[in-house]
This record gives structure tokens, sequence and C-alpha cells, in this order.
């Protein structure tokens, strides 16, 4: 049987498995949430699914980067003379990734690389891991009126059974904001979210960046840093330039906030979305193009932030001049 | 902001969270892998400069011993024509030597046949003397006395000396 003919029949079981599950066991209504859900709270401080992600995220690269560099640090030379297994990968994306960044900037890349492969190596994991089947569709439904309390309502643990049809149609029809096969009056909350879809990751990541950002400018260029942007020398337009600058270095914060935000939560929407209009093979599309966004995101994110720093520590045309003489 | 889902605690421990995480990875995985690569490089360029300097001696080496040889070579050559050249100056030296030495016995032989055949000559004419007489007394018989002939045999003696 030719790999054509294989394939072909592939889809074709797999889209007749798609109507029959479009047929007996009916979707709920998808849930779409900007906010990341609260999951408990410990203390008076609550705990988000993102949150929890995000440190499962961070286990993991510790935990990663502890054994596949334990040769290494313990100074075995013959790890050093040949790198094997997981030492070889964690090289590998490592190096690759320096590498890069010295292609960005050459003169701070070694500087700012621990900030810079940080957001990398935590924004990948972070967005890819909202693509594993279960993330944000397992969870449990919590009672809406008791938001700040502890104990959850337990009415369904509904995750992605799709078993209880009934109550889900109704609660839609109802007109309920978040019905997930939840009764009205609950929401469900699913036990992961991916960090670079809620806000507070990438707004901190953001607010990372741009402190750097500055911290580096006022360091390399001392209060002549400012002179970017409260230009008094050039004139009217210098000047109008000077504050548009300014702007646009807080513009950064929200640019990069939103920018990661926007489009790990719709991918996730949309592939929600597309699993709801058909269950089978109608998100394995866009499955491989959230992987590459996934990708393409963690890496500008990086990169911008290196870029900006290497900006911000150049001097601005004619003020170089004045800001070396003082 | 709070519609967004914005709030301050957790966002404070997201930074909180991005702070532990950068010094963890630093600590085990940046600075471990960033050393080692650094040692690697350093190591390869070592081992390609060791591998330079001895190709370098062993092309000193190499130089060394074809020097060497050339210069054996042309020693022994010259050993060799020297010794060719004594032992052509030694023959000739034994040539002439021998010649002379060849002219030397030569002309001692000849001195001596001459002597040997001068003495025989000497003792040939005495004996021829006294044979002639004898044969001259014999022939003339008894009338010849041998008193008065002395003048005749010296005389024959003398023609005899004048033949030889």
């Amino acid at each position: 049987m030719s790999t054509k003919r294989k394939v072909i029949i592939a889809v074709a079981i797999t889209a007749v498995i798609g109507i029959a599950l479009r047929r007996f066991l009916p979707v709920g209504t998808p849930l779409v949430s900007v906010r990341a859900e609260e999951l408990f709270h410990i203390g008076g401080y609550t705990v988000t699914n993102s949150l929890v992600l995000t440190w499962l995220v961070m286990a993991l690269l510790i935990v990663l980067s502890v054994i596949g560099t334990s040769k290494l640090r313990s100074g075995n030379t013959e790890a050093l003379k040949q790198p094997r297994g997981l030492q070889n990968a964690l090289e590998y994306a490592v190096e690759m990734f320096y590498n890069t960044m010295q292609g960005v900037s050459p003169k701070f890349a070694g500087r700012f690389f621990v900030v810079v492969a940080t957001i990398f190596f935590l924004v990948l994991p972070s967005n890819w891991f909202g693509l594993v089947p279960g993330v944000g569709s397992i969870g449990l439904c919590y009672s809406h009126s008791a938001e700040h309390a502890a104990a959850p309502n337990y009415v369904a643990t509904a995750g992605i059974s799709t078993d209880i049809a009934e109550p889900v149609v109704a609660a839609a029809a109802e007109g309920g904001n978040y019905t997930h096969n939840c009764p009205s009056g609950t929401a469900f909350h699913p036990f992961l979210r991916s960090g670079s879809a809620d806000l507070n990751m990438t707004l901190a990541l953001a607010l990372i960046s741009f402190a750097v950002t500055e911290f580096w400018g006022f360091r390399s260029l001392g209060l002549g840093y400012l002179g970017k942007f409260f230009n008094f020398k050039g004139g009217a337009i210098q000047f109008a330039v000077g504050i548009i600058e300014l702007v646009s270095e807080f513009a950064r914060i929200v640019s990069f906030a939103f920018r990661l935000f926007g489009n790990i939560f719709a991918g996730e929407v949309v592939l929600l979305v597309m699993a709801f209009l058909f269950p089978t093979l109608l998100s394995l599309p866009f499955y491989g193009l959230e992987l590459f966004v996934g990708l393409i995101q963690a890496f500008v994110f990086a990169m911008l932030t290196m870029a900006f720093i290497d900006m911000a520590a150049e001097s601005h045309g004619d003020h170089g001049h004045e800001e070396h003489a003082h | 902001m709070d519609k967004l889902g914005v709030d301050l605690p957790l966002l404070l421990s997201q930074i909180v969270n991005f702070s532990l995480l950068a010094i963890l990875l630093n600590m085990f995985l940046y600075k471990p892998i960033l050393n080692a690569l650094q040692a690697r490089s350093e190591r390869i360029r070592e081992s390609l400069d060791n591998a330079e300097k001895v190709k370098q001696q062993l092309a000193r080496v190499d130089a060394d011993y074809d020097a060497k040889l050339q210069e054996a070579r042309r020693e022994g050559q010259t050993i060799i024509s020297q010794a060719q050249e004594r032992a052509r100056a030694q023959e000739a030296e034994l040539l002439v030597v021998a010649r002379n030495n060849a002219a030397k016995i030569e002309e001692e032989a000849r001195n001596k046949a001459e002597q040997d055949r001068q003495q025989m000559l000497r003792g040939l004419q005495g004996q021829l003397a006294s044979l002639v007489t004898e044969t001259a007394s014999n022939v003339l018989g008894r009338e010849l006395q041998t008193k008065g002939h002395d003048e005749l045999i010296n005389k024959s003696i003398d023609q005899l000396g004048r033949l030889n």
C-alpha cells in the first residue's frame, strides 16, 4: 500500500470518528476567559492556573539543567571532551541561542545573556505547554458566587467529558458567560493554562525587559541618557522627536506584553474553536501553526529585548559628543 | 486592568519567578555550558597549535636528517676520492721504483754477464793458447822444438785475440 493511500485512509477514518463524536458526544460551548482562572488560595495569596504551569515549567527547566550539566559542573573532563545525551542537547540550545544573540548585539550579548536567555527558555516551553492536550481542558467547576472562597464548588468534574450534553446546552441557552458543561452559577476553571496566555506573566516579562533596558541606558550613558528624550538643544522638531521617543519607550512595555499574550491566547482560542467546530482533523494544521508561533514569539521577545538593550547603550547622534565631553 | 486579569500580587510573583529562574538557570545552565564551550574551544585551539608545532618540529628533524645524510654522502665521496688519488699516486711511485729496480737489476745482470764473458774469454785465451800449442806440437810432431817457436805462438795468440 502506498504512503499516499495510507494517508488518505487515515484521514477518512479520522473524519468518520470526528463525525461520530460530533453526532453522539456533543461538545460544550467553548470557554474563553482572558483572565487566568483562580485555583486556590494560600493565606490570602491567590494561585492561578497559569502560575501553576509557570512553576511546572520552571521546575522542569531547573531539573533538566541540574541533570544535564551535573557532569560539567563536577569537572568531568570526559564530559567536556565528548558531550552526550541531555548535556549535548542543552549545549546545543544554549550555544545556538548565544550565537544568535551575539549576532544581534556583539557587545552586550555576554553581559545580558542571563536575562534574554531566561526570557527565551521560559517563554518557549510556556507557549508550547499551552498546546499539550489537557492543558486548558481539564479542570473543575468553581462556584461563581464564592469567588474568593477557598473551597471550590465541586458540582461536576466536567473536564473534557462530554457526556452531559444537556446541561451545557441549557446553560448556554441561559446566556451564561462561562459555561463549560458546568451548571449555571459555576464556572469552569482548568487546572493548567499557558503562562504566556496570562497577562500577568507577559507584563512581568515586559517590565523586566524595560527595566533592564533603562538600567543599561543610564549605566552606559549616565544622565545623558535622558537627553535622548528631553532634547532642548535641537529646536522644536528635535524636542518633539525626543518626546515621541519617550512615549515609544513606554509603549514598548505594552507592545511586549500584548504581543506575546495576544499571539498565544489567540492561538489557544483558535484551537478551541476549531475543536468545537469539528472534533478531529480541523485543528491539526493550526497545531502546526501554533507550534511555529510559539517559537517565533519566544524568539522575538528575547531578540527585541537584546536589540533594545543594544540601542539604549548607543548615544544618539550629535548628543554623543556632548556626553563624552561631560 | 482588572478585566484583563492583571493583578499586582500575581504580577509580582511572576517577576519573582523570573528572577529566581534566571538565578538558578545561570547557576545550573548558562554558566557551566558557556564555560565548557569556552574551555573546549580553548582546548581545540591548543591542540591545533600543538599539532602545528609538532609538524614543524618533524619538518625540521626531516630537514636535519636530509642535511646530515647529504653531508655524510659528501664526506664518503671525498674519502673515497682521496683514497683513490692516494692509491694512484702510490701506484705511480711504486711503478717508478719498480722500474728503477728493474733497470738496476738489468744493468747489474748485464755487467755481470759482461764480466763473466770477459773472464771466460780470458780463461779461454789461456786455454786456447795451450790448446793451440799442444795441437800444433801434435801436428808438427816431434821435430818442432818448443824453443825457438815462442815468436810464432805469440803471433797466433794475437791473431786469436784479434778474431775475438
